[in-house]
């Protein structure tokens, strides 16, 4: 028997053969094949329950605090006319006084209605004839001026009907010729001129003393487009060559909330959630496939804990700027995907333990700038970058990889208190 | 379930139809990494590494060829992998103690089982079996094995020189004893 033939022999012996397997064998390779897909589905819902849990915490905290204020507005105003009722003789020139110091904002409409003050004071009277131990009433009108919420005032029986003729015959009209506001077209700056003492200016003001403790805390959501800054490395430079070849980044983005506090004029505190996805296109050969191109999409999704100082570098009532500085804590991580091993052979990123479940800390650095919106609220855009300090690699790999972060996040943030006293 | 189906089954990731695929080769390529292992517990290793990546790819595989075919190179290309891991070495000690060896008679050879013939080639040291199996079993040529295992050529050729000669001393030995 020749070589031909002896290798022959076994050839057609063994290439049909079918061998006994355990008994188990098919068990072994479901539940390994499970445990792989279910882990990380898991591990997400998790996210969505701190994520729900954060949001509905802060939402409570914001209609708490609307309500809570709507409610101090109404004792407050209470307060005021409950305590002129025992001094008569003075009560008409407190009261008086009083209206005449309107809140902060008073404002102008550009096309405000030129009232008719005879119109407007036979309609107040009417109203405070009405029947009833509790009346509310307009207060009449200044010109150029619109009505607001601190017009309406909570009276009893007693001082109504006293209050109003005393009003009516102390009353500071700001312009009763409406051909007077010729020489002025701008109706806000005729009315900033002629009460100047009640009104607040806003513009050009030192915001900083007052505005201080304006906002002692806050709450941020934000979501931005991720550019994400790959970085390989490795001992084998084939290998180090075919990984930088075979990924490709694609769009990425991250979701985050935060709350902060503000601990002085300038500095505050803040953190939160950071949820962030780079998603990434692998091609490569797979020699175990036979030099089959294959193509993945591989996910590196991570949540991260934020910690930053903030230092306000500027602001004025409707614009401010920030910078923010410090670290992201990584408190899980989680891949899906594959990338070649050394040989070319696949190896899949969420059952072969290529990176870390916890990759630890990245630095962060932003500029803020936000824009008021309303009273409470900010628009906010952040360009931002973030620098992994360490490979997400676990020790045995044969290559280092950190995926470093940068983007703009815009966001909204909500101041959650306001100063109750003016100084 | 024809073969294409079961096929399609699988690329959607249907249990059953994986069930039905495990069924039908499982045996097959159990010979297979039987081949290739040191043992049996390394042989199921192999096995069950090859059936998770057999699910992960199906979906790369495009109805051409064998599928079988297919199947069985996605198993040795995975007990490879296992077992360069290990680092074999190739080396040139002589393990035969003599030369001279006559072919071993064909009389001789139908006598075995293919569970003997196993056995004889997991007696093998590691570098011997693998060329051996690469180039009699899956017809790989020397240039080919040398490329897949980075050794020279004349290395495959050595090494599957010594293994067939180890086989046939190893055969006319139980020949002996079994007379």
């Amino acid at each position: 028997m020749n070589d031909n033939q002896f290798d022959e022999f076994f050839k057609s012996k063994l290439g049909k053969f079918s061998s006994d397997i355990p008994d188990d064998m098919w068990q072994r390779i479901h539940k390994q094949d499970k445990d792989r897909r279910g882990f990380f589905i898991l591990r997400w819902y998790w996210f969505a329950l701190l994520l729900l849990l954060f949001t509905g915490a802060g939402s409570y905290f914001v209609l708490n605090n609307k309500a809570t204020d709507k409610m101090n507005n109404h004792v407050a105003k209470n307060e005021k006319i409950n305590t002129g009722k025992k001094d008569e003789s003075n009560s008409a020139e407190e009261i008086l006084n009083r209206e005449n110091k309107r809140n902060d904002f008073i404002f102008a409409n550009a096309d405000s209605e030129h009232t008719n003050l005879k119109t407007a004071t036979a309609q107040h009277t009417k109203r405070s004839n009405q029947a009833g131990n509790t009346k509310v009433t307009q207060l009449p009108l200044k010109k150029n001026t619109v009505s607001t919420s601190s017009d309406l005032v909570f009276e009893n029986d007693y001082t109504s009907s006293k209050r109003q003729n005393d009003k009516l015959n102390n009353l500071t009209l700001t312009n009763s010729d409406p051909a007077d506001s010729s020489n002025d077209k701008n109706p806000l700056t005729k009315t900033l001129k002629e009460d100047s003492s009640e009104v607040a200016d806003d513009e050009g003001k030192d915001p900083g003393k007052e505005d201080a403790i304006s906002d002692k805390f806050f709450i941020e959501f934000y979501a931005s487009p991720t550019i994400p800054v790959n970085s390989i490395s490795s001992n084998n430079a084939a290998y180090e060559q075919t990984l930088k070849n075979a990924g490709k980044m694609q769009f990425s983005y991250n979701l985050g909330a935060r709350i902060g506090i503000r601990i002085n004029n300038k500095w505050s505190a803040k953190t939160g959630l950071l949820y962030t996805q780079v998603n990434e296109k692998m091609n490569f050969t797979d020699s175990v496939l036979n030099g089959i191109n294959v193509s993945y999409n591989n996910r590196y999704k991570s949540i991260d804990i934020p910690f930053l100082l903030s230092y306000r570098t500027q602001w004025q009532r409707s614009f401010n700027s920030a910078i923010n500085a410090g670290i992201l804590l990584n408190i899980s991580s989680r891949y899906k995907g594959a990338i070649p091993d050394a040989y070319g052979d696949t190896r899949h990123l969420d059952n072969s333990k290529i990176y870390k479940a916890g990759t630890g800390a990245s630095i962060f650095l932003s500029v803020d700038l936000s824009k008021q919106l309303q009273e409470k609220m900010d628009l906010f855009a952040e360009p931002y970058f973030s620098y992994r300090i360490k490979s997400i690699t676990t020790n045995l790999q044969p290559f280092n990889q950190k995926i470093n972060a940068a983007g703009v996040s815009v966001g909204i943030r909500y101041r959650l208190f306001k100063k109750s006293d003016a100084n | 379930m024809t073969e294409a189906e079961i096929i399609k089954g699988c690329k959607k990731k249907n249990i059953a139809c994986q069930r039905l695929l495990f069924d039908v080769y499982a045996g097959k390529l159990m010979t297979v990494c039987l081949r290739y292992a040191c043992d049996k517990q390394e042989a199921e290793d192999i096995l069950q590494e090859s059936f998770i990546r057999i699910f992960d790819s199906i979906g790369h595989y495009r109805f051409e060829g064998s599928f079988e075919g297919w199947l069985k190179r996605i198993t040795v290309n995975i007990a490879l992998r296992i077992l360069q891991k290990k680092k074999i070495k190739f080396s040139s000690t002589d393990l035969i103690t003599n030369e001279n060896i006559s072919a071993a008679e064909p009389k001789a050879l139908s006598a075995l089982s293919e569970a003997e013939l196993l056995k004889l080639i997991n007696g093998l040291p590691d570098g011997y079996r693998i060329v051996f199996n690469l180039y009699v079993m899956e017809g790989f040529s020397h240039e080919e094995i040398a490329e897949m295992l980075n050794i020279e050529t004349v290395t495959s050729r050595t090494q599957l020189m010594k293994a067939r000669k180890m086989l046939q001393q190893q055969i006319l030995s139980n020949q002996k004893m079994a007379i």
